[in-house]
């Protein structure tokens, strides 16, 4: 679990947090969701004690980070937004060396490399990596030791549409293997959307609000997005668009994503549940609400 | 919000992670480069050796003992650039996000890099003196000269790590205007001392002297080779080093946020 309590900082006069207050549970894949300049790697430093508080708390499972950095280091894998991997050494000597740190041999290295998929280039020099690949380096390297907490800033910043989407994957294949605490920070919100299920709203270092997904998508009624698992996708699509408030629905194999009104959720649920009892449907989640529509409305309400 | 403090900062070091990350500097970060400089200086002292003669007093060796000093003054200052280097460029960063605690990754830098540069150049000196004349080696007064030339050479180095912590935690500037408090006296004094020699006048030749042994402490007993000036340079080299690798310690843990 991550919790800030009345968390500032202050670099010189400029203040980048102004008492910041959220809690991330214990196997959330939370989003942080702010502008460029919010606060946002701020928060992640944080977390791993690169920065201190000026005021407040920063604690990691209950270790104050600034406190005990090695032990919230061994807990937290961290990807930074800025590649700061020497260009000069091999991929494999260093992934090595911070293994080493970590105290785990040789073929954990060589099984983290395979899973983000870079086992091909652990003798290539970092250098000659793409940027996705380096990326994907940097998911090894963060990802060493299977640390319960996983954070991400803007992992895909400056990457192609492709990779962006493969990173993604990625991580949510990731977050499903490891079930690990996951917090991706990101100005991009709309491909947050795919994957997150906790929202941490920052905005000029202020939290705006947190919570999960759908907690918040009802709280500022924001376009909400079903899926929904059935037999017959087309005929249980062809149901729910004679509804006034779904304003669209999209086919899969065996699912239908439903697109609704805000404030529809409860009513889409009681004619979700009665298809369910006639065996038209197998299950239904709340896969997300808008991340854009959330963050504008959580603004305007909190009159930032 | 309280923090550990500085004792509990040194105490709670890892020294088994210090180790690790000093290999992997040394390793792979200035150990080939270090490396192929120190077996060439090596190769070089023997051939000047064998040249000057294998029976050479030790006291005779002062130039080449001199100039190897400020060979790895440079080396020293190169490798510390690295260090500066690393951690303006947010490499660092890198190692901090693991299991490596801000004062151990200084730790590191300070084994992998001093040590390696004192045990490159005490190398330089002995290995040449093995091969050529190993009897040299029993005059005491050989080892008056390593170990003040090694404490002139800790004291530059740690000079420059000073330097260079205070550029990446305070940036370069300051770490610049600092350095001027220091070289720009000693150039001004370098520069007196030539205009007196070509004008063949000499006043104040002891401030000169002074002022020229703040940087380079080992003169003093270059000048009057006796044991209370050797106590006097040692005593200063290495109290000196001390300190200012204590203070740069201070200063890269007092303000260690990247």
């Amino acid at each position: 679990m991550i919790e800030f309590r009345e968390v500032y900082k202050a670099y010189g006069d400029t203040l980048a947090l102004k008492g910041a207050s959220f809690v991330i549970p214990r196997g959330a894949l939370a989003g942080l969701l702010g502008p460029n300049g919010s606060g946002k790697t701020t928060s992640l430093k944080l977390m791993v004690g690169l920065l201190r508080p000026t005021a407040g708390s920063v604690l990691v499972n209950g270790y104050e980070p600034w406190v005990h950095e090695d032990l919230v280091r061994e807990m937290v894998g961290f990807l930074p937004e800025r590649p700061i991997y020497p260009p000069y050494l091999k991929v494999g000597a260093l992934l090595r060396h911070l293994a080493r740190l970590r105290g785990l041999p040789w073929s954990d290295v060589a099984r983290i490399a395979r899973l983000v998929g870079i086992e091909r280039y652990l003798d290539s020099n970092i250098g000659a990596l793409s940027r996705g690949y380096l990326q994907r380096f940097g998911l090894a390297q963060a990802l060493l030791g299977e640390p319960e907490i996983l954070l991400l800033d803007e992992p895909t910043a400056n990457l192609d549409p492709h990779a962006r989407m493969e990173i993604l994957e990625l991580i949510a294949a990731l977050k499903r293997d490891l079930n690990a605490t996951v917090l991706i920070s990101s100005h991009i919100l709309p491909e947050l959307q795919q994957v997150v299920d906790h929202v941490v709203l920052i905005s000029n270092g202020r939290v705006v609000d947190y919570g999960p997904l759908g907690e918040l998508s009802a709280k500022y009624r924001v376009t909400t997005v079903y899926r929904v698992r059935c037999p017959e996708p087309r005929r249980v699509a062809r149901l729910l668009v004679e509804h006034e408030h779904v304003s669209g629905v999209m086919l899969g194999d065996g699912w239908v994503e439903v697109h609704i009104d805000p404030g529809f959720g409860d009513e889409l649920r009681r004619i979700l549940r009665e298809l369910e009892s006639e065996g038209l449907v197998y299950e239904f989640e709340l896969k997300t609400g808008y991340l854009g529509e959330l963050y504008e409305r959580a603004l305007k309400t909190a009159e930032y | 919000m309280s923090g550990p403090s500085r004792l509990q900062s040194i105490r709670g070091v890892n020294w088994r992670r210090v180790l690790i990350q000093a290999d992997f500097i040394s390793g792979q970060i200035i150990g080939r480069w270090l490396t192929v400089t120190v077996t060439l200086i090596v190769v070089l002292h023997v051939v000047v050796l064998l040249i000057l003669g294998p029976t050479q007093a030790a006291a005779e060796l002062m130039p080449l003992l001199f100039m190897t000093s400020v060979i790895y003054a440079l080396i020293a200052g190169q490798v510390v650039s690295q260090m500066a280097d690393e951690i303006g460029e947010g490499h660092a960063m890198l190692y901090l996000i693991h299991p490596l605690r801000k004062v151990e990754y200084l730790y590191a830098w300070l084994v992998a890099g001093p040590m390696l540069i004192l045990a490159g150049y005490i190398a330089s000196l002995i290995v040449p003196l093995l091969v050529v004349d190993p009897s040299i080696l029993a005059e005491a007064q050989l080892y008056r000269l390593i170990t003040v030339m090694a404490g002139q050479l800790l004291y530059h180095i740690s000079l420059a790590t000073l330097f260079s912590v205070i550029a990446g935690r305070r940036g370069r500037a300051t770490s610049m205007y600092l350095g001027m408090l220091i070289f720009v006296p000693l150039a001004l004094t370098l520069a007196m001392i030539i205009i007196m020699a070509v004008l063949d006048i000499y006043i104040g030749e002891d401030t000169a002297f002074t002022v020229l042994g703040v940087v380079y402490p080992a003169l003093r007993y270059l000048a009057d080779q006796n044991f209370a000036t050797y106590l006097l340079s040692t005593i200063y080299e290495y109290g000196a080093s001390l300190t200012l690798l204590a203070l740069s310690l201070g200063i890269f843990t007092h303000r260690k946020e990247l």
